[in-house]
Order: C-alpha cells, then sequence, then structure tokens
C-alpha cells in the first residue's frame, strides 16, 4: 500500500470554509470504489488477476494454495457432508483425520493477527476427509499384510498431486523390510507427479513411529501449507491411512514418515 | 434460499481448470491489507467462517448468478467484516501498520462543548479528510482533487482520460481510499467515536 507523506488535505476553518477535499468526497469515492469491485473482479481474465496479484509479489499458484489448506483444516459439516458426491460414493468410513489447523494456528500465534474462533478451532482438531477412491483402506488397524498400493490408488495420488508439482519432500522411512517397499511405491507416485523426493535415514538414535505421518515446519511458507494439506486430501483419498502434521524441525522440508505399520 | 454446501462449491472450484474463487478473493483482501501474508490469513478466516457458518457467516444461494459467484460475493462480505473486528482489536491495530502510522488520529479539535455541535461535526470531518490525505500518496490525492471538482460523476474510465492514466491506476488509487477511509473509521471506533 502505497503511503504519501505530503499534505494535500483540507485546511482547517469554520463551517462553510471547504477543504480541498471534503470527507464526502472521500467517503462517496471509497463506497463507490466498495460496490463495483465485487463486479470489477469477476470480470476480470486469469491473466489480469495474475499481473494484478504479480503485483503485489503474489504467485500464480498462491491463491489456490492457500483456499486449499484453508479447505483442509475446515471443520466437516455433518449435516452438509451427506450432500458430498464423494461421501455418498464412498463405501468406506473417512479415513484419518489430518489435524492441519491445530499447527496452524501454532503458527499463527505468535503474529497474534487474526484468532481463528474459538469454535472453528475445536471443531477444526479433527478434519475427517471423505474419500471416493474405494479399495482396501492402506494401514488400516493392525490387519498383519503388507502395505501395498493398488494401481488405481496410485494413479489417484499422482494426479492428485500434480498440481504442487516441484515440491520438496523429504521421505523418512523405518528400517524395517514392509516399511521400505511400501516407501518405495509411494516415492515412486510421488516422483510420478513431480515432486521432488529426497529420501533420509532416520537420525540414528530415534525410531520412526508406527504409521504414515506427515510434517511440516512450524514457520513453513503457504505453498509448503498448502502441499502438506493436499498431500494429507490425497492420500486419505486414495485410502491410506496417514495423520499430522507432525512439527518438523526448523528448516526441514515437508517431510512424509513411514513408519512400521 | 437455496441450503447448498459451501465445501462443495469452493472444492469443485478448486478442482476446475479455472477456479473463479482463489485468486479474486485474494485480490480483495491484498487490497484492505498492508502485505500479503495479512491478505492470506484474511482469506484463510473468511473461508473458515463461511465453512462454519455461523450466524450471518452461513451462506445460503439465492439462485441469482451461478453458486460461484454467490460464494465469491458472500466471501468478500465475510472478509470485511473478519478486518473490521481485526482492526477493532487494539493488538492486531500495532501490528497491522506499526506503531508509527497507525497512532490513533489524533485529537485537534477543542474541548467538547466549547463550540456548537455543527461546528464540531464539522471539524470531525474536516480531520478525517485531512487525516486521509496526509496518508495517501500524491496519485490518490490528486484523483480525489479532480473527484472533488467535477460537477458529474466520473466512472473510472472517463477519470483515467481526465488524469492521464490506465483505468487500473483509477482502481488501485480507489483501493487506497477505501484502505486509509476504513484505518481512520477504524481509529475513531477504537477511540469510542462515531466510525461506522
Amino acid at each position: 500500500m502505497t503511503e504519501g507523506s505530503g499534505t494535500g488535505g483540507g485546511e482547517r476553518g469554520k463551517p462553510g470554509e471547504k477543504p480541498a477535499v471534503t470527507w464526502g468526497t472521500i467517503e462517496r469515492v471509497a463506497d463507490e470504489a466498495e460496490r463495483d469491485e465485487g463486479k470489477r473482479l469477476l470480470a476480470m481474465s486469469d491473466e489480469e488477476l495474475d499481473e494484478d496479484l504479480a503485483e503485489d509479489g503474489i504467485e500464480p499458484g498462491e491463491a489456490l494454495d492457500v483456499m486449499k489448506a484453508a479447505l483442509a483444516k475446515a471443520p466437516r459439516e455433518g449435516a452438509q457432508a451427506g450432500a458430498s458426491p464423494d461421501a455418498s460414493a464412498s463405501p468406506e468410513p473417512p479415513t484419518k483425520v489430518v489435524s492441519l489447523v491445530v499447527e496452524r494456528e501454532k503458527r499463527r500465534r505468535p503474529r497474534a493477527w487474526i484468532a481463528i474462533t474459538a469454535s472453528a478451532a475445536a471443531a477444526a482438531v479433527a478434519v475427517a476427509i471423505g474419500g471416493g477412491g474405494g479399495g482396501a483402506l492402506v494401514g488400516h488397524g493392525d490387519t498383519g499384510q503388507a502395505r501395498t498400493l493398488t494401481p488405481a490408488q496410485r494413479a489417484e495420488i499422482v494426479a492428485g498431486l500434480a498440481s504442487h508439482r516441484g515440491q520438496a519432500l523429504r521421505l523418512v522411512c523405518a528400517p524395517d523390510v514392509e516399511a521400505d517397499r511400501f516407501c518405495v511405491q509411494l516415492a515412486s507416485a510421488l516422483t510420478e507427479a513431480g515432486w521432488s523426493v529426497e529420501r533420509a535415514a532416520p537420525a540414528a538414535d530415534s525410531e520412526v513411529a508406527s504409521g504414515v505421518a506427515i510434517a511440516v515446519e512450524r514457520d513453513a511458507n503457504d505453498g509448503s501449507w498448502g502441499a502438506a494439506a493436499e498431500l494429507g486430501v490425497v492420500l486419505a483419498r486414495a485410502r491410506v491411512e496417514v495423520s499430522g502434521p507432525e512439527q518438523a524441525p526448523p528448516g526441514a522440508p515437508l517431510t512424509l514418515r513411514v513408519g512400521p505399520r | 434460499m437455496i441450503e447448498l454446501d459451501p465445501r462443495e462449491v469452493l472444492r469443485k472450484d478448486a478442482q476446475s481448470k479455472d477456479p473463479v474463487i482463489p485468486k479474486r478473493l485474494l485480490k480483495f483482501c491484498r487490497s484492505r491489507t498492508s502485505d500479503t501474508q495479512q491478505a492470506k490469513d484474511m482469506m484463510s478466516e473468511a473461508v473458515a467462517r463461511t465453512l462454519a457458518g455461523e450466524g450471518w457467516h452461513r451462506w445460503r444461494y439465492d439462485g441469482v448468478g451461478s453458486e460461484t459467484e454467490s460464494l465469491l460475493m458472500h466471501l468478500f462480505n465475510v472478509a470485511r467484516d473478519v478486518l473490521k473486528k481485526e482492526r477493532e482489536s487494539a493488538q492486531a491495530w500495532r501490528e497491522v501498520r506499526g506503531k508509527e502510522k497507525d497512532a490513533p488520529v489524533q485529537d485537534v479539535t477543542a474541548t467538547p462543548g466549547e463550540k456548537p455541535v455543527e461546528w464540531a461535526a464539522h471539524e470531525d470531518d474536516m480531520r478525517r479528510a485531512e487525516t486521509v490525505m496526509d496518508r495517501l500518496d500524491e496519485e490518490a490525492r490528486q484523483m480525489l482533487r479532480v473527484e472533488s471538482e467535477s460537477e458529474k460523476k466520473l466512472d473510472a474510465k472517463a477519470l483515467a482520460e481526465k488524469l492521464g492514466w490506465s483505468v487500473k491506476q483509477v482502481y488501485r488509487a480507489r483501493e487506497r481510499v477505501v484502505y486509509h477511509r476504513d484505518l481512520v473509521l477504524a481509529a475513531e471506533r477504537k477511540r469510542g467515536g462515531p466510525g461506522d
């Protein structure tokens, strides 16, 4: 927002003495601008919007990332969820929750700019994501079976994550034959989606907790949060049990941790 | 009024080839805030409140225009409310622009009661106008002066021609007028003045 330091305002005076620009003019111009803004924004082409946003230092994909992250963290409304085509098409109950909002709230707290309303935050602690993928829920319960991706699940992951092509991801896999095999399948799907996957060994003195979990650095940018949200949504939709995000160490990229079953 | 799930409308829009809502909503928020992160937070909060659907934040499709357009207009209104509430918070106030710029508008008028009511009201208007003009850049001030001197209402195109600007410059200048007008009114609300 540009600021000026000059005067140019009205000079003080008694009633009847008008400043160069009156408050009435300012109100009229501002009100008209607000009234017209909705229509104007609707009439703008995608290219015009991109250009405008770029002037404000906003990349073309950022708005969509913010929207996806907001959708991922929002509570699912019971009454309306039934109307969802995805929910109605799903033969299985929703998969594990993705509690993105909790970390997001922690991340926001230092800024203290806008407090998420208490009710929204409480309701949004767990975000159940309904899926339409069908098929077995990978990693659900202790079935004793090795986790594996079917071709359909793999295709769903590839298609779902392609919009975040180029996203860096660290894949930490437990030193376990079954986990390692599942890690290879996930890495393959993510790489095909265009993600830059770097496999990393777990720290020597730590164990990898069971299950699949997403971790994001507390102060990661919205692009990473959007990608993390999308990763959770897409894996859940593909019937892969996933939790998180956990808090990643400062400076760490978006991380997907694959532990033992 | 038709009850639709805004999640579904937002999700479908986000998955479409050319989403309508995200860029427009972020652009709207950006024009009312001082930096990109605040705009993103404002956008997220508007979406969260709409999805929570409490009180008037609940979206109901009135059948006019497309569902997406209707939801976008609703999100604009919720975003305005988010900003208004945020600006009423003294803590947030300090963070939006910095202490110096957003210090409450100084009351330089005489002690209440010393002047007739209409004179005091006139002085209030003068002070508000002066504060907004002081905060604006020269370009926006120039536009307001032309608007003020014009005998008839000027649309953006006519104003652009008169100023030798592009229409976009006019819209940008108007955005800044809205922004600073809102800041001055918020400062008054905070002080317990009229502000609305």
